[in-house]
C-alpha cells in the first residue's frame, strides 16, 4: 500500500510539499507588497494541500502546522485580518519548515519531527494568536524600512514584461517553450502542478533511445529499395516471358502459360508497388515522429529562467530584512529557456552575486538620500539570450567598486607586488574579486558569508565553458554578468576528419578554417608555420597531437591543399592541420565513459545524425597543448634545448588558474635562476609535465578540471615524477587543507601570502639546490 | 530430451496419485527431490552464445550477454591507441568501448567482425567484434568439462570450461567458455 509504481508514498508527499511551499514563498512575498487578498485563495489552496498530503502518510506535525497557516490565509482572504509584514514572516517561517521537511528522506523524519517539535508548536501558537502589532524590527531600523513594502511588485511587474518585444530582440525561444510561462503573481501556483519529477540519467537514457529510433526508421529505407529492387526483377522477367509467347507463337500451349505467368508477374508487380508505397509512407511518418519525440525529449530538458528566478523575490526580501537596507528586485526574462543542466548549475552563483550586491554594492538609505539616489535601492536580475549565448546579468544602483582602494589592498594582501599592481588596468583588478577569500568589504557579514566567494562564481561559469566579469562605476552601481552556453547538451560543431577518424570542433570555439596551397606552407625550425591576415602561425598535424598516427599523409609527396583549423584569437592563434573539413552538424553531447579516465584534448562524445560516433575535442587543452608545442619550437626543438649538451638550468612548472598569481610566481622563480613553465589547471599541467623534466612543481590547489590535490595525486602516482618536489601554494590557510595537500603528496604547503615575505623563496632553496649548477639527472 | 515426461504421462501419474495415497517411497523421492539444491536443478543444461573467430570457437554464458548486434563503426578514441582497445561504437543508442578480443586473449589476427558481441550492465559495457554467431545453444550442464591446462594458460585465464558443440563423425568440437567478468577485467586493463 506504501508503493505506487515505484514511488512510495512518503516520496510524492515530499514532491507534494515541495512543489506548494515554493509557490506558498513566492506568493507570500508578491502578497506582502500588493496587498491584494485575490492573491490569497491560490496560497489557501497550497497549504490545504500540504495538509491533506501530510494527513495521508500520518504526519501529524505538518498536519497541524499547515491547518494553522491555512487558517490565518483564510482570514487574510475574507479582511478578517490585515496583510501585515510581520504575519508575513510566521507565514514564510512555516513554508520554510515545511519545505525543509519535503527535503529529508523518510527514516530521518522522526529525527526532525523531534527536533523541530518545539519550534513548530511556537509558531502555530502565535499564528492562532492574534497577529503581531509591529512588524518585526529589523537590526538597524532605519527610517525606510517603517514603510514595509520592502520588495516592490517584482514578480507581477517581470510576469508583463512585454513578451513580444523581449522575444523580437533576441533569438526566438522554441514556441513550445514560450507557452510555458511563468505564472504571473495573481495565480503563483497554477502553471506548476502539472510537473513530474524524473531522473536526468532517464532524461538521457531517453534521449538516447530517440536518437535511436530516428535512425531506425530511416534503415526502413533499405528496405524500400530492396522492394525496388524486386520490382526490377519482375519488369525483366515480364520480358522474358514476353519473348517466350513470341518465340512459342500464338495459340501454342507454352505460349497460353507464358500469357498466364506474365499476367501474375503483372499482379505482383502490382502488389510490390502498393508495398513501396506504403513502406514510404511508413519511413515517412516514422521519421516525422521519431524526429519529434527526439526534439521534445531534447526540449525537455530547457526550463525557462523562472524558475530559478521565482525564488528571488523572497531571498532579497529576507536579506534586505535583516540588512535594514530597502531594496527592489526586477527580473527580466523568465520565459527564457535554459538548459535544466544550466540552471541547476547557477543557482548558487546567481544567489551569491545578489547577495553581494545587497550586502556590499548596496548602502543604507541615509547614505543613498546623502548621495542623492532614491532611498530605495534596486537589484535587477536579467536573463537573455544574445548571440547564442545565455547571458545573466545582476546589477544594483550601489556604491560602485573603489578601485584605488581595491589596487591597495591588493597590495597589502601581498597578492601582488605594488609595482605591479600599479600598471594593472580596471579589468584586470577587478578580475582580483574572483580570488576565493577576497572581499572587498572590509568586514566580513553573516551574509555573504566567509567560505562562499566570488570565486565559486567564475568557477562554474568555467566549468560550464562559460565566463564571468564584473563592471562597476563609482557611485552608481556594479554588474556581475555570466556569459553562459544556452545549453549544454547541444553544440553546434565543425567536424573534420584526422587520420581516418572524424573529430568535432564546437564551432564557438574555432576562430575560422583556411585551405591554404602547399606554397602558403613554410617550415621555420622545423614548425610548420602559414600567414593569415599577415601575420606568421604556427600549425601543427592534428594527427600528431592526438596520437593518432601519421601514416596516412605525406605532405611533401601531396603538394595539395592545406585545411588547417585555427585555435584561440589575437596574437595567440594556432593552426591544427587536419586532413579534410566534413561539414557542420548540431551535436547532442554526451559525457566520455568514465573508464577512460581524463583523456587529453576530449571533452565529450556524441553520436552524429548518421549514427556514427564522435569525439568531441576540448579546444581549450588543445590551445594549450599548442601553446606548449608551438610557443617553444616544436616537441623535438623543445627536447634538444634541454638535452644533455645544451646550458642546463633548474626548470620549474608553475600551475595556477589566476594569471597574476601565475606571474608573480614566475618572476620570483626566474630571479632565482629558474627557467618556468607555465600551466593553467591541473589537466593542462599534467600534459605539460609530460612534456620535459622538472626540477620543481608549483601548484595551486582550488583550479578547474582538475584541482591542485587531484594534480599532485596523479603525478605522485607516476614513477617519473615520484622525487619532484612539489610546493603547493594556497589560499586556504587551514590546518585540515595543509594536511590534504601533504597527503596528496605536497612536498611543502605555503599560502598565498608568503610571496611578501621570503618563505617562498627559502622554500625553494630548502627544496632545490639551486646554487649548484647544472639541473638533476632526471 | 527423454528425461522430460510427456504431458499425458504426468497427467496419468497425478490422476493415480490423487487416488491413492502415497507409498512411503513416493514420499522419500519427494523429499529428496525437494531437498535438492537448487543450482544443481538449474544447471542441468546451461544456454550459452557460441560464436566463432577465425579458426576458434568460443562461447560465453547467455545470461552474461547484454545483447549482440551487427557491427558498426568504429571511432577510436585520441591518446588511447594501444592495447587490445579499438575505439567507441554506437550500440543501440549507447556508446560502448570496443574491445578486440583476439588480441585481449593473445590470439593471431585482426579484431574485425561482422557482429558485435556486448556483455556488461549499465555504465560498464563492453563489446567485441566477432566473425560469426552461431546462438544461444542449450548445453547439457554435465558434458560440460574443466579446460586443459594448456588452454587455460593460453587464453589470458579466461577459458573456464570446454563444452561440446558439434559433432563430426567420432571427434567433438569444443567451444572454449569465456568467463564474461574475467573478460571485462581484462578489456578494463587494455585502457592505458
Amino acid at each position: 500500500m506504501s508503493d505506487l509504481g515505484g514511488f512510495s508514498l512518503h516520496e510524492l508527499f515530499r514532491a507534494e510539499a515541495e512543489q506548494h511551499a515554493a509557490a506558498l514563498s513566492e506568493g507570500l512575498v508578491a502578497l506582502e507588497s500588493s496587498s491584494d487578498p485575490s492573491v490569497v485563495e491560490p496560497l489557501m489552496r497550497a497549504a490545504h494541500s500540504i495538509k491533506g498530503a501530510a494527513r495521508v502518510i500520518g504526519l501529524e506535525i505538518a498536519v497541524g502546522l499547515s491547518h494553522a497557516m491555512e487558517d490565518v490565509l483564510v482570514a487574510m482572504q475574507r479582511g478578517r485580518e490585515p496583510i501585515a509584514s510581520g504575519r508575513i514572516d510566521q507565514l514564510l517561517k512555516g513554508t520554510d519548515l515545511l519545505a525543509s521537511l519535503a527535503r529529508i528522506d523518510e527514516s530521518s523524519v522522526p529525527e526532525w519531527t523531534s527536533s523541530h517539535a518545539d519550534a513548530i508548536g511556537a509558531l502555530v501558537d502565535s499564528l492562532r494568536a492574534p497577529a503581531p502589532a509591529e512588524p518585526n524590527a529589523p537590526v538597524a531600523a532605519p527610517p525606510a524600512v517603517s514603510a514595509p513594502p520592502v520588495v516592490e511588485a517584482a514578480v507581477a511587474e517581470t510576469a508583463v514584461v512585454k513578451p513580444a518585444a523581449e522575444a523580437a530582440a533576441v533569438e526566438q525561444p522554441p514556441a513550445r517553450v514560450r507557452t510555458e510561462t511563468m505564472p504571473t503573481a495573481a495565480q503563483p501556483t497554477a502553471a506548476r502542478v502539472s510537473s513530474v519529477r524524473i531522473e536526468s540519467e532517464k532524461l538521457d537514457r531517453l534521449l538516447q533511445l530517440a536518437g535511436e529510433t530516428m535512425l531506425e526508421s530511416r534503415r526502413l529505407t533499405g528496405v524500400r529499395d530492396g522492394a525496388l529492387d524486386l520490382k526490377q526483377l519482375l519488369v525483366r522477367l515480364g520480358r522474358e516471358l514476353d519473348r517466350m509467347r513470341a518465340a512459342a507463337g500464338e495459340g501454342s500451349a507454352v505460349g497460353g502459360f507464358a500469357a498466364q505467368a506474365q499476367a501474375l508477374v503483372e499482379l505482383s508487380r502490382n502488389g510490390l508497388l502498393d508495398h513501396v508505397v506504403t513502406i514510404e509512407d511508413a519511413i515517412r511518418r516514422g521519421e516525422e515522429t521519431s524526429t519529434e519525440l527526439y526534439n521534445e525529449v531534447l526540449a525537455s530538458r530547457m526550463r525557462p529562467f523562472g524558475d530559478l528566478s521565482a525564488g528571488l523575490p523572497r531571498s532579497v526580501r529576507d536579506l534586505s530584512r535583516t540588512l535594514g537596507k530597502d531594496v527592489r528586485i526586477e527580473i527580466r526574462g523568465e520565459t527564457v529557456p535554459v538548459d535544466r543542466d544550466v540552471l541547476a548549475r547557477i543557482e548558487a552563483p546567481v544567489n551569491h552575486m545578489i547577495r553581494n550586491a545587497i550586502d556590499h554594492g548596496i548602502e543604507s538609505a541615509d547614505e543613498r538620500r546623502a548621495a542623492g539616489k532614491p532611498a530605495q535601492a534596486t537589484v535587477r536580475v536579467e536573463a537573455r539570450h544574445q548571440a547564442g549565448q545565455l547571458r545573466i546579468r545582476v546589477s544594483d544602483d550601489g556604491r560602485g567598486i573603489d578601485l584605488e582602494g581595491l589596487r591597495r589592498r591588493i597590495v597589502q594582501r601581498s597578492l601582488a607586488p605594488a609595482e605591479m599592481a600599479d600598471g594593472l588596468a580596471p579589468d584586470e583588478l577587478l578580475e582580483f574579486l574572483f580570488l576565493p577569500g577576497f572581499s572587498t568589504a572590509s568586514r566580513v557579514t553573516e551574509v555573504s558569508g566567509r567560505g562562499v566567494g566570488l570565486d565559486v562564481v567564475q568557477s562554474v561559469a568555467r566549468e560550464i565553458g562559460g565566463t564571468a566579469r564584473i563592471s562597476t562605476e563609482l557611485g552608481r552601481g556594479t554588474s556581475f554578468e555570466l556569459v553562459l552556453p544556452v545549453t549544454l547538451s547541444v553544440i553546434r560543431a565543425l567536424l573534420a576528419e584526422i587520420a581516418g577518424e572524424i573529430l568535432a570542433f564546437p564551432l564557438s570555439r574555432i576562430e575560422r578554417v583556411v585551405q591554404l596551397e602547399a606554397t602558403d606552407m613554410q617550415t621555420v625550425e622545423g614548425c610548420m608555420q602559414c600567414m593569415i591576415d599577415g601575420a606568421a602561425i604556427g600549425v601543427i598535424d592534428a594527427a600528431q597531437v592526438l596520437e593518432l598516427g601519421t601514416a596516412a599523409r605525406d605532405r611533401a609527396r601531396e603538394g595539395t591543399r592545406e585545411t588547417v583549423v585555427v585555435l584561440g584569437s589575437g596574437s595567440e592563434r594556432f593552426g591544427l592541420a587536419v586532413d579534410a573539413v566534413a561539414g557542420e552538424e548540431d551535436l547532442v553531447v554526451r559525457a566520455l565513459d568514465e573508464r577512460f579516465g581524463k583523456v587529453p584534448h576530449l571533452s565529450a562524445a556524441a553520436l552524429r545524425e548518421d549514427g556514427e560516433p564522435v569525439l568531441i575535442v576540448d579546444t581549450e587543452d588543445m590551445l594549450q597543448s599548442l601553446r606548449v608545442q608551438l610557443g617553444q619550437g616544436s616537441v623535438q626543438a623543445a627536447r634538444r634545448r634541454i638535452g644533455p649538451q645544451a646550458e642546463a638550468r633548474f626548470r620549474a612548472l608553475v600551475v595556477d588558474d589566476s594569471a597574476t598569481v601565475r606571474e608573480v610566481e614566475r618572476q620570483l622563480l626566474v630571479r632565482m635562476g629558474f627557467e618556468v613553465v607555465t600551466a593553467v589547471d591541473g589537466v593542462d599541467g599534467w600534459n605539460t609535465l609530460r612534456e620535459g623534466r622538472f626540477d620543481l612543481i608549483v601548484s595551486d590547489i582550488d583550479m578547474p578540471r582538475m584541482n591542485g590535490i587531484e594534480f599532485v595525486r596523479t603525478l605522485r602516482a607516476d614513477g617519473r615524477f615520484a622525487r619532484v618536489p612539489v610546493i603547493v601554494v594556497s589560499y586556504k590557510d587551514r590546518e585540515e587543507d595543509r594536511l590534504a595537500g601533504l597527503e596528496a603528496g605536497a612536498t611543502a604547503y605555503l599560502t598565498k601570502g608568503s610571496f611578501q615575505d621570503s618563505s617562498f623563496a627559502d622554500t625553494v632553496r630548502d627544496l632545490v639546490d639551486v646554487g649548484r649548477a647544472g639541473g638533476s639527472p632526471a | 530430451m527423454d528425461r522430460v515426461p510427456s504431458a499425458e504421462h504426468s497427467l496419468a501419474r497425478s490422476e493415480s496419485m490423487l487416488v491413492r495415497p502415497l507409498t512411503r517411497e513416493d514420499l522419500e523421492a519427494n523429499t529428496r527431490l525437494i531437498a535438492r539444491p537448487a543450482e544443481r536443478a538449474a544447471a542441468v543444461t546451461r544456454g550459452l552464445l557460441v560464436f566463432s573467430i577465425g579458426p576458434e570457437l568460443l562461447a560465453i554464458d547467455a545470461t552474461a550477454m547484454h545483447r549482440v548486434v551487427p557491427s558498426t563503426v568504429i571511432r577510436r578514441v585520441p591518446h588511447r591507441t594501444a592495447g587490445s582497445f579499438l575505439g567507441i561504437a554506437n550500440v543501440a543508442g549507447e556508446l560502448a568501448p570496443v574491445c578486440d578480443l583476439r588480441h585481449a586473449l593473445g590470439l593471431e589476427g585482426d579484431g574485425r567482425g561482422a557482429h558485435f558481441v556486448v556483455i556488461g550492465g549499465v555504465g560498464a559495457r563492453w563489446a567485441f567484434p566477432v566473425e560469426r554467431v552461431h546462438g544461444v545453444h542449450r548445453i547439457d550442464a554435465s558434458t560440460i568439462v574443466e579446460p586443459p591446462a594448456t588452454v587455460r594458460h593460453a587464453m589470458n585465464g579466461c577459458t573456464v570450461a570446454l563444452a561440446p558443440f558439434a559433432q563430426t563423425g567420432d571427434t567433438t568440437r569444443f567451444a572454449a567458455v569465456l568467463d564474461a567478468e574475467r573478460l571485462a577485467r581484462l578489456f578494463a586493463r587494455s585502457l592505458p
